[in-house]
């Protein structure tokens, strides 16, 4: 695609007021290929050759002798810079000169396993030879029981995600002894997607995976890809608990990228006021259509997805252009079979624009587009380069445009894009011993085989032996011969999710009355919404969007977690209106502090509901109506700490001509980016509010954003002094003069996680000044300690 | 440019405090450790079960033998010589009886393959086997209870994992009986008991899974069963496959106490249900209390009995 071209067109258009407020060109640059150590066996050369892979970029070649050499890796290249070569090309090579070997491959979503097994067919179909000899095999959720004992038995490279090997592969490993016994690679994709509460669990789920190996006699090797974050080597040492090499000397080559941000048009005078993010997206996505580039779109939310799609498309229509059958929306929630069509028609060129959630962020491969069109900016540096990663083609101009939607973040982005370019991604961070995750694990791995006590540490870590001490003594687990037994014969394994929270789906039924039988099934399930969402997105009433088209939900029953829908076309869509509460159920323990403040720390529940919802015109979003909803509110119990100061130190800010609560909710945003350095959690797995109801004054409540919390905010608690220093320290260090997204700007709380963001009330950055008024007095002593500057 | 993992924190460094936040969550009464050696029966042998203690390569278990009719409830040992004249087993006080044609499209019962291998071997050498398990499928095994002929008579033998720790010398002591015999009789053993025979055999490394083609080994077992040594592999009988296609159409199910119920006419009164069975496992391991095994060891034979009365009236026996 000829980017300067399209972007001349653009200026050059009569709606184009400069919105383009920065442009980056990122230099091109050539490929490096390099001999691996010893060739391949020839026929695995024929299928790559067939392939049209006649060389090894560098990357390649040091991933295939790293892993001959028999070490553990971990491989951090760009998208599409054939990643997933590097790791079938050992696999592939041991597998065809070995009957015996085996391979598991762990993604960690469904959908990119499928995807996985498709292109692993694709490349060895052409190969008799090697096709004979790889049987690869998916198993996972989806795997009906016909097939599953198939693959147990005869397929040497196994497809999962952690979450099945957790639940149903390890706990029943003797029916996969075999496989065990040969597994000689375990691949681990997407490492970067296992930090905080999930990378906590997966560092325990390999442990125990590990231990199954070496109970048959193997000691399989890891290789493990990432997007590029700050530390991925540490991270995936971690999650495999060896050393690991990193591999990140990407040798392939890349065209020229434009990376332009993108302001969206002024309403007439008000400078505040502008478009949406998305009627811009909409303009440029049809715009790159029609000079015949295939776009991408990443929108923060569902409904985002949908809107962009339908505007797309109506564009297209109006003016009876073909066009308008090329565009398409994806997010979760689609059945299977319509992503995998949508995916497919993207990667023949069949359509020529998708409007997408983050669901397409990971390595699903659609080919490389010409560009990638990021609709708000997607609340991470790593986020941001792996969507525009999305366009990029190996020697041709490929465009990403960050289209800044009204939030604080967003336009502090637009006025300091060098802070964007030059912030280094983020750090993921990981315990694999937190005493929660661990403890859980170490019942599911006593269950598949007893633990000796003597050597718990040697998978499990130093706190291994306290843990199961306790687990004893409340009868969890059972000491006999010097070896812990599981006591409960239930699979404990399936009561422990991986994730923040349950993994119950609702189904959207879509009714048609009237319809004379035989013509169209009466009822069909069209899509499936987790139920986190589910009160957002499907209360009754509601438009239900999908792949450009609207559907009123006229029931949605809670006890079989079905919502009906019917088609109509409506001019409306509508809007749920949240409510959250944050409520402290039980103080468990207070203690005095050097800080004038009251701390506490205790159970609480957060509960969120929709209330009413709005309903909001196409295209004009004029706001035409109001509707009330009565569905019950949905709660997380937790666990908390509260942190609010005396009334002498809000007093003093009140007379210096500050917001005591402004204060607070900077500090509220420190806390979420500060308390993760000590807590070894990722800042997606807590959360807070500023609240003065439960106390009566203000303030600060920070919790665990995970059922019966996960002891996060309890070290939070318990080292207070030391938070409060990293808080200080993150914003005086900060260059910014009024306060940036890397100080008290980020987070920002969004209840309605689904909804049109354009519609949203950004909230603005709090007073920085508040917020050092108020840590001031918090914190008598002055900065000692070096917090690194990391989790941003 | 290899990154070691961080050096791993030491105990001290686990907050003592969250140490009594896990106990505080999940503390319930404090319970004593599970023995070593557990000793069933108290000095006087009276509160205890019967049984003798064995061991094998791998360790002692609890093994209990006894005359089929001993635990057959209404044949009590005084009643010795009715049972002779009425035979060893009652017949159903309302048997359900199999209509002509019903024994399954095309194979009639008398040709069914099954059914000639049960009466030629059940007096000789069948092995009926059923287990009880800490749970579902892929948990420990604690008892197996088996039946065979010994003597011109049927035994009962029972073997018992008196703690988590004793699995493994049940098993091997399974497998030197089942190497004994040419038929193996379960009830819906093809999809339960015995896969979880092999596949807790397979976690134990006891044996090689026949049914896995690999190296040559020599089915000897004596009183050892290597990693290589092949397991005994003889013919299996389920009686819920024989019963559904002999019986079909004449059963609200094929539950083994509906059959019971039709067969035997027998009702179980007081019977531990099978649902409550791992938790009464678990506290006869913790406590070393016998009731709730005596419970279990009945509920477990008269599962074996039954199969046992099921077999004869599928072969018509008196």
């Amino acid at each position: 695609m000829d980017v300067e071209r399209f972007l001349g067109a653009i200026e050059g258009n009569p709606d184009y007021a400069g919105q383009i407020e920065h442009l980056e060109i990122l230099a091109e640059r050539a490929g490096r290929w390099e001999a691996p150590e010893r060739p391949l066996p020839d026929p695995i050369v024929g299928m790559l050759r067939r392939g049209g892979i006649d060389g090894l970029y560098a990357h390649q070649a040091a991933a295939l002798d790293g892993a001959r050499d028999g070490r553990d890796l971990v491989i951090v290249t760009g998208t599409a810079s054939g990643k997933t070569l590097c790791y079938h090309l050992p696999i592939l090579e041991t597998c065809w000169t070995d009957p015996d070997a085996r391979a598991l491959f762990l993604f960690p979503t469904k959908a990119l396993a499928q995807d996985q097994l498709r292109g692993l067919l694709e490349r060895i179909d052409g190969e008799p030879d090697v096709a004979e000899r790889i049987r690869p095999g998916v198993y996972d959720g989806d795997t009906p029981t016909s097939q599953r004992r198939r693959i147990k038995a005869e397929a040497n490279l196994v497809l999962t995600n952690p979450d099945m090997l957790h639940a149903s592969i390890l706990p029943y490993h003797p029916k996969w002894a075999r496989f065990f016994s040969g597994l000689r690679y375990v691949v681990v994709d997407e490492i970067h997607m296992y930090r905080g509460i999930l990378g906590a669990h997966v560092a325990c789920v390999l442990r125990r995976l590990l231990r199954i190996c070496a109970h048959y006699g193997a000691r399989p090797q890891f290789v493990c890809a990432s997007a590029t974050i700050a530390n991925p080597g540490e991270l995936a040492s971690k999650l495999v608990d060896r050393p690991v090499d990193v591999i990140d000397d990407d040798g392939s080559p890349r065209g020229r990228k434009f990376f332009a941000f993108w302001n969206p048009t002024p309403h007439g005078q008000d400078r505040l006021a502008r478009r949406g993010a998305t009627e811009d997206a909409v303009w440029l996505m049809a715009e790159l259509m029609r000079h015949g580039a295939q776009a991408l779109a990443f929108t923060r939310t569902r409904q985002a997805a949908e809107l962009i799609d339908r505007y797309v498309r109506e564009a297209f229509a109006k003016q009876a252009s073909p066009l308008a059958e090329k565009v398409r929306a994806y997010r979760g929630g689609y059945l299977p079979d319509e992503r995998r069509k949508i995916e497919q028609d993207l990667f023949r060129g069949d359509l020529c624009g998708v409007a997408s959630t983050n669901a397409l962020e990971l390595g699903v491969d659609i080919g490389s587009l010409d560009a990638a069109l990021l609709v708000h900016y997607p609340g991470t540096i790593a986020s941001a380069w792996q969507q525009a990663g999305r366009s990029g083609r190996r020697c041709d101009d490929s465009l990403a445009v960050l289209i800044a939607g009204n939030d604080p973040v967003d336009q502090y982005l637009l006025r300091h894009p060098r802070y964007f370019f030059e912030q280094s991604p983020e750090q993921a961070v990981v315990d694999p011993e937190n005493p929660y995750v661990l403890a859980n694990h170490l019942r599911a791995a006593a269950h598949e085989l007893p633990i000796e006590a003597a050597s718990i540490a040697e998978p499990f870590g130093a706190a291994a032996e306290p843990i199961a001490g306790i687990l004893v003594e409340s009868r969890q687990l059972a000491q006999a011969a010097g070896r812990y037994y599981a006591t409960s014969g239930q699979n404990p394994a399936q009561r422990i999710s991986l994730r923040h929270m349950s993994d119950e789906t609702y189904s959207i039924i879509l009714r048609r009355p009237g319809v004379p039988a035989g013509d169209a099934k009466p009822h069909e399930v069209i899509a499936n919404v987790d139920a986190i969402s589910a009160p957002e997105l499907i209360y009754p009433e509601a438009v239900y969007l999908h792949n450009g088209q609207s559907f009123v939900v006229r029931e949605l029953d809670l006890t079989s977690k079905v919502a009906y829908v019917e088609r109509r076309e409506t001019d409306y869509y509508t809007q749920a209106i949240l409510e959250s509460n944050v409520r402290i159920t039980r103080e468990r323990t207070r203690k005095p502090i050097a800080a004038p403040a009251s701390l506490a720390f205790g159970e609480v529940d957060v509960t969120w509901k929709t209330v009413a919802f709005k309903k909001v015109k196409f295209n004009t979003r004029e706001n035409i109506g109001y509707g009330t909803v009565d569905i019950p509110e949905q709660t997380l119990p937790t666990t908390a700490f509260w942190l609010a100061p005396d009334d002498d130190v809000r007093a003093r800010l009140k007379a210096a001509g500050y917001r005591p609560s402004e204060g607070l909710c900077g500090l509220r945003n420190l806390a979420v980016v500060g308390l993760p350095m000590i807590a070894m959690c990722d800042s997606r797995d807590i959360s807070g509010v500023v609240d003065s109801r439960n106390l009566g004054h203000s303030a600060m409540i920070v919790y665990d954003r995970y059922p019966g919390g996960l002891g996060y905010c309890e070290r939070g608690y318990r080292r207070i002094e030391e938070l409060l220093g990293i808080c200080r320290q993150l914003v005086t260090e900060c260059d910014c003069e009024e306060g940036c997204p890397s100080c008290v700007g980020l987070p920002n709380l969004r209840p309605a996680i689904h909804s049109d963001p354009d519609l949203m009330r950004g909230y603005p950055i709090p007073d920085k000044r508040a917020t050092i008024e108020l840590l001031e007095q918090l914190v008598a002593e002055p900065v000692t300690a070096c917090a690194s500057r990391g989790a941003v | 440019m290899p990154s070691r993992p961080s050096a791993r924190r030491a105990f001290g460094m686990l907050d003592a405090e969250l140490i009594d936040r896990l106990r505080e969550m999940n503390l319930r009464e404090p319970i004593p450790p599970v023995r070593d050696r557990p000793v069933i029966a108290d000095a006087n042998g009276k509160r205890g079960l019967s049984g003798f203690e064995e061991e094998n390569a791998w360790g002692a278990y609890w093994r209990i033998e006894s005359p089929v009719e001993a635990s057959i409830p209404g044949l009590a040992a005084d009643s010795q010589a009715e049972k002779k004249k009425k035979g060893p087993f009652k017949g159903p006080r309302n048997p359900a009886k199999p209509r002509a044609g019903d024994a399954g499209e095309g194979a009639a019962p008398s040709s069914d393959e099954d059914l000639s291998e049960l009466s030629r071997r059940w007096t000789r050498d069948a092995l009926y086997v059923d287990l009880e398990t800490c749970g579902f499928a892929g948990s420990a095994i604690f008892l197996v209870g088996l039946v065979r002929p010994v003597d011109g008579g049927l035994r009962l033998t029972q073997l018992l994992a008196r703690t988590y720790a004793e699995e493994k010398a049940v098993l091997q002591a399974l497998w030197n009986i089942a190497a004994t015999c040419g038929l193996l009789v379960t009830f819906n053993g093809k999809s339960f008991d015995w896969p979880c025979v092999h596949d807790r055999s397979t976690l134990h490394h006891l044996g090689r899974d026949p049914r896995i083609p690999g190296r040559e080994a020599g089915a000897l077992l004596g009183d050892r069963l290597g990693r290589n040594d092949a397991r005994p592999n003889p013919r299996h009988v389920d009686l819920l496959h024989v019963s559904r296609r002999y019986w079909k159409g004449t059963m609200p199910n094929f539950r083994l106490q509906t059959l019971e119920q039709r067969l035997c006419g027998r009702f179980r009164i007081a019977d531990i249900p099978s649902s409550e069975i791992p938790d009464a496992y678990a506290s006869f391991v913790h406590s070393n209390e016998p009731g709730p095994m005596r419970s279990i060891l009945h509920h477990n034979a008269l599962d074996l009995i039954t199969m046992v009365q099921i077999t004869a009236r599928l072969i018509n026996a008196p």
